[in-house]
């Protein structure tokens, strides 16, 4: 690999006169950039904004059909984001890495995806982000959690998080948090995300190209502002710990595997080919770790251990996955950390036994028949979800399953790629591989294929980066002109690489052209106005007491699940219930059944209609287009109705003379509900020492794996491991008194 | 204003561990004390609310106490570290001009793959 090699070959390319260098013998690796390439990239870089940007104010929302927003985007604007795509493109086909015009132009594609509709809508978009605004303002206001309001309170870690911030701040008004919320979120994933990308062994072209596609291929919109945002930004920071300061320091290139003799050893074809890139040698896929002082790794470890505890206070899948994916490393021995899946795993274990009661006690069956209905799980969230919609809405679903499916299948080629070049990802293996397990889980509304994606998301752009760049490091630029070439040309040289990044522009143009299609295809419906949310406040105003929300659904909700599309309870979350009324298909101006619901909820009770609700059950339940209309005109026609607040956007509309009975009561706030079982309390001491033991034992293991660490290589002392015996004998008996406990209440508590 | 307010809030717990974390390159120190800072914030409110005293003035108190024993500790761990740091470390010699592979130091135990032998 030295010196030597080069000269021979620079000698033997003059004596031989093929292709001859101009290269002078003390140029530096690479040539600068010139100004004017970069002046180019800079002009084009703005070009592609004021395309993108500026043509925005003449777009026409009204005319948006079932295909979103894609629809109604000018051509200047795509073709802006095309540009924008290409810059950064010809930004990665430089001969050096220009950092400062790659981050900028990451951060401008961040607001230009993420931050379209800023632009476009007045309000923050997405009913379901508004009813996250519902629980943050149901904390700020009564200082409490009411576990028996929605089972989301049983995990409050981050709206009291968001609560404390806003109050802190003296930020009263939340609209502007969550129309920011998933730029800003993005930027946050990055940071983890390139501490991550820094221990790997691949170019920097790899690197880039893989935080780029991470920002592209976020479609699937669950970095609004919600609790799993939050829980995925702690596990990216989590998994960047452990990669980063916590690798095994035993990790060596592999050798080939024991069968293989002297004489075998040399063998080639056939099956020794697959045998090879099984268990041939191999190469870490990853660099090799810095060494890194005890009192870091212990202050680390206390960091990681405080953010699986807060992670498991404010989401409930996303602990499992730190858990499964701290295993995961271990078993592949690329995280010394042996121990930490136990604390995780308990942690989690006690967080659901001790504060989700109100979630479990009711719906014991539903958790254990959902565990291992691992087909149904499939076939809801990724078939179901297509069933029941209809025409252009499910062209946009079946284009989402396309693209998760292209992702996850350029990754795994990017993988065998790798592999095939003697590289060995386990990193990027596990984490690709990981999320799968959390299909054995329940089915979590249907979502979970996303979910999945969503945690498949860091590994799966790098692998994808990997299928266009795979080499480990920029390989020399002088070949053996003696050696022919299948497209030589192409493959020397200082533009060698061009290929390859033509190939990725390909990719990442269909990628940004497919992220602005799915992301927003739903826009129609998922679009708040500012009569959505005014509707609700007039209800709240028009009356003291609790109001019975009375929506009209095209299907039975019993049947097919559903909730109002539209910004329910975003605040005084408590005094909200909801009645459906299945829609009367045949005759819209039946409406006989809202009577009779809104006589049943008494005197604060208001039937609701928006134009994003109407949107969504013609596209999603094949209700007419003109239903709403209909039902709307009877409504105002009927003599029992009053209209209480109407506009194009929605229309609230209540008996005109309200039955005084029945009076329901608003709950008062519940707390967390940690019920009580006979042996509670021990497991509530048991527990915090068990954590303390376990965490004391994995403290005490990087104490005596660091003299291992400062000389790598060198055998531990036989028996070292020896002192950690004593705290693995105290953690056991603990270990099975808070199992048992947690059993305990499991049994008794219904 | 909100947001200088916002980011105060979060720099002085990120700054206490900053100065905790000597001994980290400047980018992981960076993105750890990021990690940190909102990790104590969000831990601070749910402390809060699981002891029923959850307020914005009692969340402030708590960032600033655990911020304080932070940085208390980060005081209290110098002057071993300051004697760690007047050693000086041998820095591995520079590789020649010419090596490409500087990234992978690991020789490949490929071939000698019998030293297991002679192990004890």
């Amino acid at each position: 690999m030295g010196g030597e090699t080069r000269v021979t070959v620079r000698q033997a390319s003059q004596s031989e006169g093929g292709a001859p260098r101009e290269e002078p013998a003390a140029q530096p690796p690479v040539p600068q950039t010139p100004r004017a390439v970069l002046a180019a990239l800079g002009g084009m870089l703005t070009l592609g904004l004021a395309l993108f940007w500026l043509p925005l104010r003449g777009v026409d929302l009204e005319a948006m059909d079932g295909y979103g927003l894609i629809g109604v985007l000018p051509v200047a604007t795509l073709l802006g984001a095309a540009l924008l795509v290409l810059t950064f493109m010809a930004t990665l086909a430089l001969a050096r890495p220009q950092r400062l015009l790659l981050a900028l132009q990451i951060l401008l594609l961040i607001l230009a995806l993420h931050g379209v509709t800023l632009a476009l809508e007045p309000n923050a978009r997405f009913p379901t982000a508004w009813q996250t605004a519902g629980f943050i303002e149901y904390v700020t206001r009564n200082h409490d959690v009411s576990w028996d309001l929605d089972a989301r309170f049983s995990t409050p870690g981050f709206f009291v998080f968001v609560a404390f911030v806003m109050k802190a701040v003296g930020q009263n008004d939340i609209e502007p948090i969550l129309r920011w919320a998933p730029a800003v979120t993005n930027m946050l994933y990055l940071l983890p995300y390139a501490l991550i990308l820094r221990t790997l062994r691949a170019t920097w072209r790899a690197k880039w190209f893989a935080a780029w596609l991470f920002i592209a291929a976020n479609w699937v919109g669950q970095d609004y502002l919600s609790p799993q945002a939050f829980a995925y930004l702690l596990y990216l920071f989590f998994v960047a710990i452990l990669v980063n300061w916590f690798r095994h320091h035993d990790e060596t290139t592999q050798r080939s595997g024991r069968r293989r003799s002297t004489v075998t050893r040399e063998r080639r074809g056939g099956l020794w080919r697959i045998y090879n890139w099984l268990f041939g040698p191999k190469d870490p896929g990853e660099l090799p770790a810095k060494p890194v002082g005890v009192r870091e790794q212990s202050i680390l470890l206390i960091l990681l251990f405080v953010l699986i505890l807060v992670g498991t206070a404010a989401h409930q899948l996303t602990p499992f996955l730190m858990t499964a994916s701290c295993a995961g490393l271990v078993i592949v021995r690329r995280c010394s950390l042996r121990g930490l899946p136990f604390i995780a795993g308990v942690v989690y274990a006690a967080w659901i036994s001790f504060m989700t009661v109100g979630y479990w006690s009711s719906r014991k069956g539903e958790l254990f028949g959902g565990l291992g209905k691992v087909f149904t799980n499939v076939q809801q969230s990724t078939g179901g979800r297509i069933g029941t919609a209809a025409g252009a809405t499910q062209d946009i679903q079946l284009l989402r399953i396309l693209i998760a499916l292209a992702v996850v299948s350029l990754a795994v080629a990017g993988l065998m790629r790798r592999r095939s070049r003697g590289i060995d990802d386990r990193v990027a293996l596990v984490l690709l591989l990981v999320p799968f397990s959390s299909f054995g889980l329940q089915n979590y509304g249907g979502e979970l294929a996303l979910r999945i994606y969503f945690f498949m998301l860091p590994a799966a752009c790098l692998l994808i980066a990997y299928l266009f760049f795979p080499a480990p490091f920029d390989a020399p630029r002088v070949r053996d002109p003696k050696v022919k070439l299948w497209l030589g040309r192409l493959r020397t040289g200082s533009r060698r690489h061009w290929p390859a990044v033509a190939a990725a522009s390909v990719f990442a143009v269909l990628l940004v052209g497919g992220f602005l299609s799915v992301r927003y295809g739903n826009e129609k419906y998922e679009q708040v106005r500012k009569s959505d949310v005014k509707a609700f406040d007039v209800m709240l105003r028009s009356t003291d007491g609790a109001v019975g929300v009375v929506w009209l659904s095209a299907e039975n909700p019993e049947l097919v699940g559903g909730e109002p599309v539209m910004p329910w309870s975003y605040r005084s979350w408590e005094r909200f219930t909801r009645t459906p009324v299945v829609a009367n298909r045949n005759n819209p101006a039946d409406i006989s059944q809202i009577v009779q619901r809104l006589k049943e909820q008494g005197p604060g009770g208001f039937f609701v209609t928006t134009r994003s609700h109407e949107d969504y059950q013609v596209l999603s339940g094949g209700l007419a287009p003109d239903y709403a209309v209909k039902l709307r005109r009877a409504m105002a026609a009927s003599p029992e109705i009053t209209t209480v607040f109407a506009d194009r956007d929605a229309a609230v509309y209540r008996l005109k003379n309200p039955p005084a009975e029945p009076r329901p009561t608003v709950p008062t706030t519940a707390g967390l509900g940690m019920r009580n079982s006979p042996w509670t309390p021990a497991g509530l001491i048991y527990l915090p020492v068990l954590l303390g033991v376990l965490l004391a034992r994995e403290l005490r293991r990087l104490r005596l794996l660091a003299p291992r660490q400062a000389r790598p290589g060198v055998p531990a002392a036989p028996g070292d491991m020896r002192r950690l015996r004593p705290l693995t004998v105290l953690a056991i008996p603990l270990l099975i008194s808070v199992v048992a406990v947690i059993i305990e209440r499991f049994v008794i508590i219904s | 204003m909100t947001i200088v307010l916002a980011l105060l809030l979060f720099a002085v717990p990120g700054a206490a561990f900053w100065s905790l974390m000597r001994g980290f390159d400047p980018v992981g120190r960076l993105v750890v004390s990021t990690a940190a800072s909102i990790v104590t914030v969000a831990g601070a409110a749910q402390i809060l609310l699981m002891a029923s005293a959850w307020s914005p003035g009692a969340g402030l108190v708590a960032v600033l106490v655990l911020s304080g024993l932070v940085a208390g500790l980060a005081r209290l761990h110098r002057p071993r570290r300051l004697s760690h740091l007047a050693m000086p470390i041998p820095r591995p010699p520079r590789p020649p001009a010419d090596v490409t592979r500087r990234d992978l130091p690991i020789r490949r135990r490929d071939d000698d793959s019998e030293d297991w032998l002679y192990q004890d």
